[in-house]
């Protein structure tokens, strides 16, 4: 037995097992001088080491090794300012983290100064602290736009813990509601769930404690739970921020998915697209497991739960889940035909869960701070806050988090700083890229589940600036939906690549005059003739253009 | 593994040794695709075959699983695969200058290889990192806010040698 395991002691509810475990990783973290020595965090999620995260990190710890500095050197996720990428954040007992933003390689050296206490941290431009007011004689978040206007819950660790240590993820608390549900009965834990009101993050806003409750219900075990890390919609980029930068959270929140749906076996499919997320989160895996958090006997409970991580191979129409159970099972990449749903005959016919990355790291906190504290954030028909990845003409793109029913405008204007460079914003694509195109002039539209024109869908906004064609744009967009139809729905199958290729035609100056009235007619028939969500939503983004946009091109002379 | 091997080293032993290692199961397809792919850049007949009997389905089956995902190739790259992100955040960034630039100085058209079989030139749709936009995929790395120039500079670097990237699948 590992000195891990033996922490563990039989028989003992979950909540004693974890303050073992919690006592332990205390023990361990103090021997690595935790607390005492000061840490310097390098932002290093997929975004961030797409300019340049490794060579910071490597250069940073090539310095500490040469100064012989008492100082850790971590790899965290993103806080969700990408714009700022590379991050590096400094972490000293008693102080507020202090972040720079874009660190070059070459900074390393400054960087440590500071580290060690031989310099202030206002000695290295492009600083703020985490502290609501100014410190140190920098900036605090309330002088810093993109995160003052956030309410920071999911993201609040990301690009600030080290997201493979176990031992930290169990000091700041994650896994306590885990413990706090294995003493629950799983009607208690849907109940909260209700409570809280919490939906699915997916896009669909189903509200997860029916699904659950339906899945329960459905009987002949065994069941199981998939977690959709698929995320294969372009321009959506939230669950691998959480997957990269807080992974114990997740597992903590399909846990406890798990234990209330009575699945003894999880996948967790990640897209393939996705390196730096996979593999964070399987590290995570294998950690809880070896602290008993995940695996046979739970936190010393009668719960089992086996967690397979699984990789993707592309393919935007995996978001759909009947498409995701048939790839588990080794077919096609093709939705089925529903009714029966899939929390009824799911994943080799048996009841089966599927829940988004996002929804289920909400889980556990709606168990630790209780329903009530979920369901204030957010408006009454929406609670809880919403990831959004904001890109496109803004001037500071990367990911927020706000409370359900923010408008538009303050994501867009206040957050991430609006169009750039004095140019007007024309268009945003919400929802997509089968979301619609919006006109400026519904910006005080709320971010919400149900509002028919700002598709708030899994959270992605992309802005286009006066200069954009938005005939190319939407010719862009259904030429991705056509190319990722799977071929099942004739109405999706042709019909879309029937207005692709209308659109290429007038953007090669070839306009018929019938060509407005047959897009929205194609338009029309694969919205309400296919099968899944892909062939639904795939006129989109042309048929919203041409309900708020001119697009002068579709319009030819005589 | 059967006498039929003529290859006895290189990446199709080893991927013959992880796939023997799979459970004989239908749902560890995409895993043994994916494997495939990993180590010997693509989905070749052989692997076909192999996963197939592996997993106890016809060729036809694999077959038809594996056109219908994205990422897996049937057909080998050139030895450097070159992926230019031109979703809707990477076009606002530029990525249409980026990919010109990458098709004259490697003289072929995104979805060609050069002649020497060196380096594959592809779009790709989004790369999901899209606010570090314009994005351009190495051999399975993303680099962001890239010019041309500096993308004609990340591709003139890339060196003789094999493909990086197999991520130690």
């Amino acid at each position: 037995m590992t000195p891990e395991t033996s922490e563990r002691r039989a028989g003992a509810p979950p909540a004693q097992a974890l303050d073992a475990l919690v006592a332990g990783a205390r023990r361990r973290l103090a021997r690595r001088g935790r607390g005492q020595l000061a840490r310097l965090l390098v932002g290093a999620g997929g975004c961030c080491q797409a300019v340049g995260a490794a060579e910071v990190a490597e250069a940073v710890r090539r310095e500490v090794a040469a100064q012989g500095a008492p100082v850790a050197v971590v790899e965290a996720g993103c806080t969700g300012m990408c714009h700022a990428d590379v991050q590096v954040t400094l972490q000293r007992q008693g102080q507020p983290d202090v972040t720079w933003d874009r660190v070059e390689p070459r900074r390393s050296a400054t960087l440590l100064e500071i580290a060690v206490g031989r310099r202030p941290p206002a000695s290295l431009a492009s600083a703020f602290c985490w502290a609501a007011e100014p410190a140190d004689a920098l900036p605090g978040i309330a002088q810093v736009p993109f995160l003052a206007g956030q309410r920071r819950v999911l993201l609040e660790p990301t690009g600030r813990v080290d997201p493979v240590d176990v031992d930290e993820a169990l000091c700041r608390g994650v896994y306590r509601g885990l413990a706090h549900t294995l003493a629950l009965a799983p009607e208690a834990v849907i109940e909260a769930i209700q409570r809280a009101g919490l939906s699915g993050r997916g896009g669909a806003y189903f509200p997860t404690a029916v699904k659950w409750m339906a899945c329960r219900q459905a009987g002949r075990p065994p069941r199981y739970l998939v977690v959709n890390a698929e995320e294969g919609e372009p321009g959506v980029f939230k669950d691998r921020h959480l997957l990269e930068g807080d992974p114990h959270r997740v597992i903590e929140g399909l846990l406890i998915a798990a234990y209330t749906l009575g699945a003894e076996q999880v996948f967790v499919y990640v897209n393939g697209l996705a390196p730096v997320a996979r593999a964070r989160v399987a590290a995570a895996l294998r950690q809880a497991e070896a602290r008993g958090l995940a695996g046979v006997g739970i936190l010393g409970s009668n719960f089992s739960c086996r967690v397979q991580v699984r990789e993707g191979a592309g393919g935007y129409v995996l978001g759909e889940e009947t498409v995701l159970l048939e790839s588990l099972e080794g077919r096609r990449a093709m939705p089925r035909l529903r009714p029966p749903q899939a929390v009824e005959v799911g994943l080799w016919g048996q009841p089966t869960t599927i829940n988004n990355v996002e929804t289920l790291a909400n889980v556990p906190l709606i168990l630790e701070r209780g329903a009530d504290w979920f369901a204030g954030l957010g408006m009454p028909h929406g609670p809880g806050t919403k990831l959004v990845a904001v890109s496109g003409d803004v001037a500071r793109p990367g990911l927020v988090e706000v409370p359900l029913g923010t408008p538009l405008r303050h994501v867009l204007v206040d957050l991430a700083g609006g169009v750039p460079e004095g140019r007007a914003l024309q268009a945003v694509l919400t929802g997509g890229p089968s979301g619609n195109l919006v006109p400026r002039d519904l910006l005080d539209a709320p971010l919400a589940p149900g509002h028919p024109e700002v598709l708030l869908g899994s959270g992605n906004l992309v802005a286009l600036d006066e200069t954009r064609s938005l005939l190319e744009v939407v010719r862009r967009l259904t030429r991705f939906n056509a190319a990722e139809s799977c071929g099942k729905c004739t109405p999706c199958r042709e019909g879309v690549n029937r207005m692709w290729e209308i659109l290429e035609r007038v953007a090669s100056g070839r306009a018929r005059q019938a060509d407005r009235e047959d897009l929205s007619y194609l338009g029309d028939v694969a919205a309400a003739a296919s099968l899944c969500g892909l062939g639904k939503m795939a006129p989109n983004p042309v048929q919203s253009a041409l309900r708020h946009f001119t697009l002068p091109a579709l319009s030819p002379e005589g | 593994m059967s006498c039929q091997d003529s290859v006895r080293s290189g990446p199709e032993p080893q991927f013959a040794q992880r796939l023997a290692a799979l459970p004989q199961e239908r749902t560890q397809l995409l895993p043994a695709l994916l494997l495939a792919q990993a180590h010997l850049g693509y989905v070749s007949d052989w692997a076909v075959e192999r996963i197939a009997s592996h997993l106890r389905l016809t060729a036809n089956d694999v077959e038809g699983v594996v056109t219908s995902y994205p990422e897996l190739r049937r057909r080998p790259p050139g030895a450097h695969v070159v992926r230019v992100c031109t979703g809707l955040p990477c076009w606002t960034a530029g990525s249409e200058r980026v990919l010109g630039a990458l098709e004259s100085a490697l003289r072929v058209c995104a979805g060609e290889t050069t002649p020497d079989g060196r380096i594959t030139l592809e779009e790709i749709a989004c790369c999901f990192v899209c606010a570090v936009a314009p994005v351009v995929e190495v051999d399975g790395r993303c680099a962001g806010r890239l010019t041309p120039e500096a993308t004609t500079a990340l591709v003139a670097q890339i060196g003789d040698g094999p493909r990086l990237g197999t991520d130690g699948r």
